[in-house]
């Protein structure tokens, strides 16, 4: 053909109506939920194992067991090929993980920050002290 | 392609029509209780200073699940994204916590050096 007949066909040689009508079909595809959400479930998965490395059974169990529950459902919703409701258990997973994570990482600070405001403590009494009594803490003396 | 201006309208007409819509608009929005708690939770958010220092992309974060949720039609699904927007507030408000509480200990141990 020549390029009269297909003016849409570039000097580059390709059809640029190709990366059109693909993306027009992906879209069609996740209007309809057609496609398995195999990347939401995973993603879920991924955050639900972050929680639990910042150790969210000990800080947020409540947001963690929820994350851990919707994941499976997600992934029975995934065997039972109903979609819609895989992806948006998997989605909520999701978010019910990122909360009991940023939960547990926000109490671990506050709790090293309070181990950090005693130990200073400790550490002024122990310097402001003048009589040379023995130190009863266990704190390793500075100066 | 036909278009309508406000000033081609009548007064009362305009008016009308900007009633209607705050109407509509109103009954959108308390039409959905899950809607309407991730929208006063997101709007309390916003308003606390800490949050929008601290923890500015999750708070985009939760504002965009907010207006998906907005704009579907579906029951379920705004119900769904609803839940996502909450929870991305709630994300937001934990951020911002342990970045005040790292601060904290930072400036009390640096604090602690220099006395």
């Amino acid at each position: 053909m020549t390029d009269k007949v297909r003016p849409y066909k570039r000097e580059f040689g390709i059809d640029y109506r190709v990366p059109l009508i693909w993306s027009a079909a992906v879209a069609l595809a996740g209007c309809a939920g057609a496609t398995p959400p195999v990347d939401a479930v995973s993603t879920a998965e991924v955050a639900v194992n972050r929680a639990i490395d910042a150790r969210a059974a000990q800080h947020a169990p409540l947001e963690l067991r929820l994350a851990q529950e919707k994941l499976e459902h997600a992934k029975s919703s995934l065997n039972e090929e109903d979609y819609e409701a895989a992806r948006r258990q998997a989605e909520q997973a999701r978010a019910d993980a990122r909360l009991a994570e940023a939960k547990a990482r926000s109490q671990s600070a506050s709790q090293h920050g309070e181990e950090v405001e005693q130990t200073i403590e400790t550490l002024e009494r122990e310097s402001d002290r003048n009589t040379p009594k023995p130190t009863t803490t266990t704190v390793p003396v500075i100066n | 392609m036909l278009t309508l201006h406000v000033h081609d309208l009548t007064p009362w007409a305009s008016r009308a029509l900007i009633f209607s819509m705050a109407l509509m608009s109103a009954a959108c929005a308390t039409e959905n209780a899950a809607l309407q708690r991730a929208q006063l939770a997101y709007e309390q958010a916003r308003q606390d200073p800490e949050i929008r220092r601290e923890a500015p992309l999750a708070l985009h974060e939760a504002e965009q699940a907010l207006r998906q949720a907005e704009q579907a039609s579906d029951e379920e699904e705004v119900n769904h994204l609803a839940y996502l927007a909450e929870r991305g507030v709630e994300i937001a408000r934990a951020e911002a916590g342990r970045k005040t509480a790292e601060a904290r200990a930072e400036g009390s141990s640096r604090s602690a050096i220099t006395s």
